[in-house]
């Protein structure tokens, strides 16, 4: 395993997306708490920023007395990147979805004749 | 129950109970109909009921229209008078589609004088708003400019001929406004004998104190259609989800309604002579 680039405990930076951590950093549809909308550049820079470019996250929390014993740890690791490139790709199909159900819907309108007066 | 003249509707004239009762003096400042009455296919018209049909005429489209429980026949009388159709209530059997007919009061010959229309559009079968606005063209003509732009209500005006019209008037008056205000008309009930009257007499304004008022009114000198689009939009494009027609023959209307008018007062007039009369030959009592 090669050693972390960097320690990033605690630096504010947001993990993945899809545990629904960090939602303002999130992508709204993907996690289920908007219907899909084209996300805007700015928010997509501000979804990736504030995962500080991160690929891969460890995260170990160590509970016990300073200076004693640890009675638990639990260590967390994250794919961010892919993560990422996964919610980035859902977020994109549900919008191609909704895209191609609204076309459609106005394909079917433009072809529906107005009713007979 | 009894209801107000001027909130009321028409109806078919059953029997021969208004034979021979007086019909409207033509006032002077009543629109004149055209020469020999209108001519109700000249008129505009709603899947085919054209406004001044007579009952029988708009019944036959109706039943058509609206084959078996999907029309309802509503009927209305004069205090004491025989029952009348007032009017009938269409509907499709997906519930969409709403066709009101409402006929004017006896003693004139009973004609369509208003029409509403409701459609709704489920999904799927929402047109565009070009495309309904372009059979709205295609059915009415030219719609009128001096609408409320903007709003969705689009107007058209004729004359009694059926010919367009292009009626002015003051900054504030919108003759979109102007079909859907029925005057002479009552809805009715669904029994023939209920006890639904139209009584002149509770109104508390006479007919001579109100007739400037609706003579002055440039909506009873024209006939109106008034369409309400409602729509939402499809990438930017309008798209229809439900909308209102109305149709109106205001000076039909107006002239119709001022005969049945002048025909209750009539009858009230006369009921307070015979009374007096009556009065008059009662002898006192022996003292």
């Amino acid at each position: 395993m090669p050693p972390l680039a960097k320690s990033v405990a605690f630096n504010g930076c947001q993990s993945i997306i899809s545990n629904g951590a960090g939602v303002g950093g999130g992508l709204p549809s993907y996690l289920g708490v908007a219907v899909p909308q084209k996300e805007p550049q700015q928010d997509l820079d501000r979804i990736v920023k504030v995962r500080c470019g991160m690929q891969i996250q460890v995260v170990a929390w160590i509970n016990g007395t300073p200076g004693g014993t640890a009675n638990s740890l639990l260590v967390t690791v994250s794919e961010i990147a892919g993560d990422l490139r996964a919610a980035f790709a859902a977020e994109n199909y549900l919008w191609q979805l909704k895209s191609a159900q609204s076309n459609q819907q106005l394909k079917n309108a433009q072809q529906q004749a107005a009713p007979t007066f | 129950m009894q209801i107000g003249f001027r909130t009321m509707a028409a109806s078919i004239l059953f029997a021969a109970g208004f034979v021979g009762q007086p019909t409207l003096a033509q006032t002077a400042q009543v629109p004149a109909g055209p020469a020999g009455g209108v001519i109700a296919s000249k008129l505009p018209d709603a899947e085919g009921v054209h406004l001044g049909m007579s009952v029988a005429e708009a019944t036959a489209v109706m039943k058509g229209l609206f084959p078996g429980a999907g029309l309802q026949v509503l009927y209305s009388h004069y205090l004491n008078g025989p029952t009348f159709v007032s009017s009938m209530k269409g509907q499709s059997q997906d519930q969409t589609d709403n066709l009101s007919v409402f006929f004017s009061m006896p003693p004139n010959p009973q004609q369509v004088t208003f029409l509403q229309r409701t459609m709704i559009m489920p999904p799927g079968k929402q047109p565009t708003e070009a495309n309904t606005m372009a059979g709205l063209r295609q059915k009415y003509g030219k719609e009128l400019t001096n609408t409320k732009p903007g709003s969705g209500i689009f107007g058209w005006a004729y004359d009694e001929q059926g010919q367009p019209a292009s009626p002015q008037g003051p900054e504030n008056w919108n003759p979109a406004d102007c079909a859907n205000q029925m005057v002479g008309v009552a809805g009715g009930q669904p029994q023939a004998n209920s006890s639904l009257e139209v009584n002149a007499i509770l109104d508390p304004i006479p007919l001579a104190q109100e007739l400037p008022g609706l003579i002055r009114n440039l909506c009873n000198r024209n006939v109106f259609v008034t369409a309400q689009i409602l729509a939402s939009s499809i990438q930017g494009t309008p798209v229809v989800n439900q909308m209102f027609v109305y149709l109106g023959e205001k000076p039909l209307a107006l002239r119709n309604s001022v005969a049945g008018r002048q025909y209750l007062e009539g009858q009230a007039t006369a009921k307070q002579q015979q009374q007096l009369k009556n009065a008059e030959q009662n002898k006192a009592p022996s003292l």
